[in-house]
């Protein structure tokens, strides 16, 4: 997978909140869910600009570790680490955002404990959650994936 | 469309839900059990989670206040 596509599959379901705050256009958020889907691979400056958010915290990240924002590692060490980490210290947003919206906008390694007809049922922490199972289909009952929002996003 | 916002429930029908995004509404599968008036997380067109009502209204003043 192109690193794009791995910012991307993490990124994606936060489009219909920038979205709602009239920073981007609803076709611009079913462009990016498709991309999503599909692999396509997205221009780099497109999506700095879009998540600017985000791009700002992996910059930061990017120069603690020495390399740059698109390399692999640091988006990987940012969506498995780094985020979960900025939500618990209320950077930005999650200064003000509801425990629960919090809870979801985390990552977590989750198993997975029933698949059904595209969804699975997996178990993190004690907690049960239905995810989308879109970006890992072939993943089965026993696996371990990650979880962001809504969907299971890399088999483990 | 993958909805990482809240919505609330307006119908029930069978296992369908019609949720309400204020700007329009959208069906969604339910998989666990759902009530008219709850707010939820809509993903991959399934009812994923139940947000509590004050976090989800709360939320979405944020979401809104911001644009």
């Amino acid at each position: 997978m192109k690193v794009e596509n791995y910012f991307l599959r993490y990124a994606f379901p936060c489009a219909f909140i920038i979205n709602e705050m009239n920073e981007v256009d609803k076709e611009t958020v079913e462009m990016l869910e498709k991309a999503a889907i599909e692999q396509k691979v997205l221009d780099r400056e497109l999506l700095e600009k879009i998540f600017f958010r985000a791009f700002e915290k992996i910059q930061v990240l990017a120069d603690e570790m020495g390399k740059d924002k698109w390399d692999y590692d640091v988006m990987k060490t940012y969506f498995r680490e780094r985020h979960n980490q900025d939500i618990d210290n209320g950077v930005g947003y999650y200064k003000t955002a509801p425990k629960a919206i919090k809870e979801l906008s985390k990552v977590f390694e989750a198993e997975i404990v029933d698949k059904r007809d595209g969804f699975f049922i997996v178990q993190y922490n004690g907690k049960t959650r239905t995810v989308s199972d879109l970006f890992v289909s072939n993943a089965k009952k026993g696996d371990k994936v990650t979880i962001h929002y809504g969907f299971a996003v890399e088999a483990l | 469309m993958c909805l990482a916002y809240p919505g609330k429930i307006v119908k029930i029908d069978g296992d369908m839900a019609t949720i309400d995004y204020d700007t329009e509404k959208r069906s969604a599968k339910m998989i666990d059990k759902f009530n008219v008036g709850d707010y939820v997380i809509v993903q991959g067109k399934i009812v994923i989670q139940k947000v509590p009502k004050k976090d989800a209204e709360e939320f979405i003043k944020m979401v809104k206040h911001e644009g």
